[in-house]
């Protein structure tokens, strides 16, 4: 089993797009993909029809293995299960702050789905947190969707960083350019300028395009919907190439 | 593989009522739930086993779809292997590509042919059920299976999706109208059946049900009986020609009726008994050359192994000429077979044997079975215990074969009053299979130099060359593999005739069961 977080600083850069498209695309390839929602909005989850999960009892001496099982429900496409996010979930940092190994809680508990699924993928909420070193301790792959601005790039920058200040392996982060539009001047200077400041670029990027919008009017991922378009396209480009580097790992 | 058919009997399926009125589900489902059909498929599927039923006795039923195998277990409906196949007609499990598959088909299969014995078609319809949110929460399959005959069945697969066990029960609530309880494995039972197949039927050896104290002549009833619906159950099979082992279980049947009734002579009239065997004996020896032809042509791949390459054209081109002669002989047994004098003498002989009483009784028809037949073993071992002594590594073959029919003889009288002798028979199985599985092969392997000489004499200067060269190379490896046979019959002889176990066999029969 493997494990790819879709995972960014900042906020509202196509995290939960790429966890939704890349869940799809990876269960189409044949991987029996497990969804983890761990953003307190649930969109991802909204995204699959999928309702909220009970509240997890986060306190105590560590996260319940069996709760977490007793909340994944199958998706609409075999071989794809959704663990939904839940309004506990804002407690989280609180929770893992109170246990033992805090750091790595979220790896354990991942550990014990291993036999069940070939991928799990990450959706996780902005920031950084406590939850997101258990992320970064726990994940195969970062993949950071960059929009090609300068915020952006300084929030990759700060996430290096925060690798480098916790002896944390870099190595996983693999950033790629998301919403771009080429039509925007910016864009294409930064597309240009980021890979050689930071060489770990994937080749695939994907462009803004009105029907990831649409994705909450279908409530199904885009190539469920639009296969064709070019966003559709992006994705599945973009999980053969993480697909490629999951083979070479 | 597609084998997308085959989940309609997965795990959990259950029968349902024919025809499928899904229509009707729509109202009884849950407010706000809604039932669609995601599609439909037809598929052509064909069962397959051997004449004997051994995937099916094996507890497994081997499914053809195209060229694709699927092996069934019937116990947990979950697929055990699969394979690709010839798209149609009979093959040898030697005949598929190399895999752990062929292995698990060899095993159930043995030398038998594994051939289609009915078709179906299955009609596999996939629907879902969604929440208020649109949300699928419960899929499941319906399955019609029909033959040629009858009107089907249906079997329900539902498929509760993971985490939705609350939603999953209340479509299973509506839905159950639609269920029964038959399993899968029952309603293909039931569509053989319709077809008019029951399995296991040729092949069954038989197993009466006998206690000591009955009558010998009730107890002798039971044994031939029994043994005549074995032969006449396999004539259909031999008239088909799909499998050889047809005629070879014909054959059993009707020796083993004969050695019942000449092993506990003196149960019957003996003027009725001469006469029943002469007729029974008859039946079994027009079938002679015909089992001489089937036992050389099973061995064809080895004998075309065992030759020099060089030698491996002109082995081919002998054994195209007998299976051309072999051919012409099954059309007169088939053709015996079917006649009416036939058909008679199997009535008659039948009849003879329905309810005792159907024979004149002989001196010994009222003794205790289980009285005449510890009579009897002990005379037998003894027997063979005295034709054993004189013999050596340079015996002649006249002296082995009696030996193997007097083996022969024990064996059936154990087989056939078991459960009267389960002392004897525990200390004399084992010895007594051994050396008559060597014997057997000693047998064999002479039987068929006879035939290979025979064959030769008869051409006389018609023999090609080359199969002439053919049949010398042929005689040389069944007379060095006759050689090592004997030598391991004449050692299983001394573990079946050893003093102790003499002394054991003579205590055990001294106290008949229950009597």
């Amino acid at each position: 089993m493997k494990i790819f977080a879709s995972y960014s600083i900042k906020g509202g850069v196509g995290k939960t797009s790429l966890s939704v498209n890349l869940a799809y695309a990876f269960r189409c390839a044949g991987l029996q993909t497990l969804l983890v929602d761990l953003d307190p909005q649930g969109a991802a989850t909204f995204y699959f029809r999928v309702g909220s999960a009970e509240k997890f009892p986060l306190r105590g001496e560590g996260l319940s293995v069996p709760d977490l099982r007793n909340a994944i429900r199958e998706s609409d496409y075999p071989g794809l299960d959704i663990l939904p996010a839940s309004p506990s979930y804002r407690k989280f940092d609180i929770a893992l702050d109170g246990m033992r190994k805090s750091r790595k809680q979220l790896r354990f508990l991942m550990n014990d789905l291993a036999a069940e699924y070939d991928a799990v993928i990450l959706d996780c909420p902005p920031g950084l947190t406590l939850l997101a070193e258990n992320i970064f301790r726990a994940s195969d792959l970062l993949l950071v969707p960059v929009i090609p601005t300068v915020l952006s790039g300084r929030t990759l920058a700060q996430a290096y960083a925060f690798f480098s200040d916790h002896e944390l392996p870099s190595e996983i982060i693999r950033p790629f350019f998301s919403m771009v539009q080429l039509t925007h001047r910016m864009h294409g200077d930064l597309m240009a300028e980021l890979p050689g400041q930071f060489p770990a670029f994937l080749k695939s990027a994907v462009p803004h395009a009105a029907s990831v919008e649409k994705m909450g009017i279908h409530r199904r991922p885009i190539q469920a919907f639009d296969p064709d378009c070019p966003a559709a396209r992006a994705y599945e480009a973009l999980s053969k190439e993480v697909l490629a580097l999951r083979a070479r790992a | 593989m597609g084998s997308l058919w085959i989940d309609v009997i997965g795990p959990g399926a259950m029968g349902c009522r024919v025809p499928v009125e899904v229509e009707s589900l729509r109202g009884s489902l849950p407010m706000g739930f809604v039932l669609k059909e995601r599609g439909s498929q037809v598929f052509s599927v064909e069962i397959l086993d051997t004449y004997s039923w051994g995937l099916w006795g094996s507890g497994q039923i081997l499914f053809r779809c195209n060229a694709s195998l699927t092996l069934w277990s019937q116990g947990n409906g979950l697929v055990t292997g699969q394979g690709a196949a010839p798209a149609e007609g009979g093959f040898f499990w030697w005949n598929l590509r190399e895999s752990d598959f062929r292995e698990a088909l060899g095993e159930a299969s043995g030398i038998r042919k594994i051939e289609p014995v009915i078709s179906l078609e299955i009609d596999r319809r996939e629907f879902e059920v969604s929440n208020g949110e649109g949300k699928v929460v419960y899929r499941f399959l319906l399955g019609t299976l029909r033959g040629k005959e009858g009107s089907g069945v249906g079997i329900f697969q539902g498929r509760p999706l993971r985490g939705y066990v609350q939603e999953a029960n209340l479509c299973t609530k509506a839905l159950e109208t639609l269920c029964s309880e038959e399993t899968p494995q029952n309603l293909l039972e039931g569509l053989l059946a319709d077809a008019g197949i029951t399995p296991h039927s040729a092949g069954k050896r038989p197993k009466p049900e006998i206690d000591p104290g009955l009558p010998s002549a009730e107890a002798l009833c039971r044994v031939v009986r029994p043994a005549l619906e074995l032969a006449w159950g396999n004539e259909s099979g031999i008239i088909r020609d799909t499998d050889t082992e047809f005629l070879h279980e014909y054959r059993v049947g009707l020796r083993r009726a004969r050695s019942a009734l000449a092993l506990m002579s003196g149960v019957y009239a003996n003027s009725e008994v001469t006469l029943i065997r002469e007729q029974l004996g008859r039946m079994a020896s027009a079938t002679n050359r015909l089992r001489d032809f089937d036992v050389h042509l099973l061995e064809r791949r080895n004998y075309e192994q065992a030759v020099p390459s060089v030698l491996s054209p002109a082995v081919r081109g002998l054994f195209d000429g007998l299976a051309a002669e072999r051919a012409a002989e099954h059309a007169r047994v088939a053709s015996a077979l079917l006649s009416e004098s036939h058909q008679r003498s199997k009535t008659h002989i039948s009849g003879l044997f329905l309810l005792p009483g159907g024979l004149p009784p002989g001196e010994e028809a009222e003794i205790p079975v289980g009285v005449a037949v510890a009579l009897r073993l002990g005379r037998r071992y003894r027997k063979i215990r005295k034709l054993a002594a004189p013999l050596s590594f340079d015996a002649p073959e006249s002296e082995l074969h009696a030996l193997r029919i007097q083996c022969k003889k024990l064996r059936y009288l154990l087989e056939f009053f078991f459960p009267l002798v389960p002392e004897t028979s525990a200390l004399l199985e084992r010895p007594l299979r051994r050396l008559q599985n060597r014997l057997g092969a000693l047998n064999d392997a002479a039987v068929q130099r006879e035939f290979l000489l025979d064959l030769s004499r008869s051409r006389g200067n018609e023999l090609r060359s080359d199969h002439a060269v053919a049949i010398g190379a042929l005689v040389g490896i069944l007379h060095t593999r006759g050689a090592a046979f004997r030598v391991g019959a004449l050692r299983a002889l001394e573990a079946l005739t050893t003093p102790s176990l003499e002394k054991a066999v003579r205590r055990s029969l001294a106290r008949p069961t229950n009597l």
